[in-house]
């Protein structure tokens, strides 16, 4: 196999027995964007200079032992909504596309305090909004298992690249399953941490209380191993919870015996594409077979997720996105008349459709005489679905599902309507509205040869079962192991 | 059902100027059927029982997250201004404000 091929521990691996090395690694990955990059255009920006010296720099470090990270030396990309200092920083919109950022977030530090190497900044919807990517103001993200079909998003970049060879793993954000939707669509691993796990200082904020950075990785193995960089208290972003630190790589456990399950029948409706709600059926035989207790439930609650999502996620967008005005930073329009105008002018033309459409009716929820019909009263109802889910937690260890209704759709089937691309992920939303983690795993291809997505979410600050759940399901399955051929 | 001067008037509070073309688009109902397409999806909302049920404002536990109230390093403001637009003698350079 191709050292791009690889995942980080098999690549540590060999780290460690000298059979190779952070440039050497770098180089391979590198070239491998080379080849594919015209084809995918998973990245809006590439360091290729800047990752070479690092990569020298790194392989020095490690050579004097002052390195021991697992993630050392290896190379991976973020989402374009992360914070990098000295490099773009774009979140896929012309509002940013000059922007560079003056420092990095936390999760970047963080990062390149365990020796990690940045490739570049991976493309998204504009502003975190979107499921598919074709909303980013540069390019769209092709599937690399079908260069017809959209990656997913609105990490569509990073899941695309992890998938592709183009990233050992990648960074992506999650506000309303944008980091798990498009893993799934890829056929790759991606885990949104519990709200408060991971800091959010640099992440360019789309909806503040549903968001959350996260890893796309190959395989459970790597999502523990960058899972354990990430999280932690930060004093730079107060909602971050000051948790005990676990090593989650020794959740890497191949074991659910007595396991208790619950899969809600709202989750296998009818809506589900058929093939899909097959593959989960048959992953949930797996892990019965291995001892874990399935049971149906029922989640009622799940009927009011899409309205309170749109509701309180719109309303935080408009109040974020308030910032762009065209004054400190960012993009700002040539011809205006007075201050109004210069706003006005500056957000038409520096937001996309998607974003003003989401803005205005963010404005909406939170305008004087709307407020307590939608934002209370939907503040009110994500009450109602986190009660619910946090009860069911009082009898299963996880609640388990598909990632998504269906597989990666073509290009331009959804765009047009967005009430059918916010359907995508009605399944996801839940664990951003209760703040609770979810990880999904690959679980099958349907005829068309596209991966399957399969979702397993825990109570807050849970992330250990869904390793152990997650590994353990891999393990015994040879799904992780399949690789698009480009 | 929202209407036509509601979403005009929101845009407006929104501070985003609908352009030309979007007007053109607006008149044959694009961006005006998806804007109440969604606002229909959000006035379900109003068929769940919510008496009495406080709303969740926030996700996380912790209350009044303090630090020490000293002043800490900021960031080099050349850096800064070097993301404006148009900056002058160290300061951002905005329209006239006040007459």
């Amino acid at each position: 196999m191709k050292l791009h091929e690889l995942t980080i521990s098999q690549l540590n691996n060999l780290l460690r027995k000298k059979e190779t090395n952070a440039v050497e690694i770098t180089k391979d990955v590198l070239d491998r964007i080379a080849k594919t990059e015209s084809v995918l255009d998973c990245y809006i920006s590439i360091v290729e200079e800047k990752a070479i010296e690092r990569a020298k720099n790194i392989q020095n470090k490690m050579e004097r032992g002052q390195l021991q990270s697992h993630l050392a030396g290896i190379p991976m990309a973020v989402k374009d909504n992360i914070c990098t200092e000295g490099i773009l920083t774009t979140c896929a919109s012309k509002m940013l596309s000059n922007y560079v950022a003056p420092y990095n977030a936390t999760v970047i530090q963080n990062l390149y305090d365990n020796g990690a190497i940045l490739l570049g900044k991976l493309n998204m919807d504009e502003f975190a909004m979107g499921s598919s990517t074709e909303n980013s103001y540069f390019k769209k993200t092709r599937n690399p298992w079908d260069i017809n079909r959209v990656p997913g998003g609105s990490s569509g970049g990073s899941a695309a690249a992890v998938a592709a060879g183009t990233a050992i793993y990648a960074l992506g954000s999650d506000t309303g399953g944008s980091l798990r939707q498009p893993a799934s669509f890829c056929g790759v691993v991606g885990l949104k941490p519990t709200y408060g796990s991971v800091s959010r200082f640099g992440l360019i904020g789309c909806a503040s209380s549903f968001d959350q950075i996260g890893p796309i990785t190959r395989d459970v193995t790597d999502c523990a191993l960058v899972l354990n960089a990430l999280v932690g208290k930060d004093n730079k972003d107060s909602t971050t919870a000051n948790i005990k630190h676990i090593d989650y790589a020794e959740f890497l456990v191949n074991n659910v015996k007595g396991l208790k399950i619950g899969i809600p029948t709202q989750f296998m409706g009818d809506t589900l594409n058929e093939e899909v709600q097959k593959a989960v059926l048959e992953a949930i035989e797996v892990l019965k077979r291995l001892g874990a207790e399935c049971e149906e439930i029922s989640l009622p609650s799940m009927e009011y997720v899409l309205p309170t999502y749109c509701t309180l996620a719109f309303a935080e967008a408009s109040s974020n996105l308030g910032r762009y005005d065209g004054i400190k930073y960012g993009y700002r329009a040539k011809d205006y008349k007075d201050l109004e105008d210069l706003y006005k002018r500056t957000r038409d033309e520096g937001f996309g459709s998607e974003v003003k459409r989401r803005i205005i009716l963010g404005t909406y929820a939170l305008s004087a005489g709307q407020y307590e019909k939608y934002y209370k009263k939907a503040l009110q109802v994500r009450r109602i679905i986190y009660d619910e889910f946090n009860e069911a937690f009082q009898e299963y260890d996880m609640i388990l599902g598909p990632t998504s209704p269906d597989t990666a759709f073509k290009f331009g089937t959804k765009i047009d309507d967005p009430m059918e691309m916010y359907k995508n992920d009605i399944l996801t939303m839940p664990a951003n509205i209760t703040g609770l983690p979810a990880i999904t795993v690959p679980c099958g291809r349907d005829s068309n040869n596209l991966p399957i997505g399969l979702q397993m979410i825990s109570k807050q600050f849970g992330e250990s079962v869904l390793i152990r759940a997650a590994y353990t399901f891999e393990q015994n399955t040879e799904f992780h192991k399949n690789r698009p051929i480009i | 059902m929202i209407g036509r001067e509601t979403i005009d008037y929101m845009a407006d509070l929104a501070k985003i100027g609908l352009s030309e073309k979007e007007k053109l688009i607006y008149a044959i109902n694009e961006l005006f059927i998806s804007i109440q397409k969604t606002v229909a999806c959000m006035d379900k909302l109003k068929y769940i029982n919510t008496l009495n049920i406080k709303p969740l404002e926030h996700i996380v536990t912790a209350i009044n997250v303090f630090r020490e109230d000293k002043v800490l390093k900021s960031l080099d403001r050349d850096i800064i201004l070097s993301n404006a637009p148009e900056h002058e003698h160290g300061c951002y350079s905005v329209p006239k404000i006040v007459d």
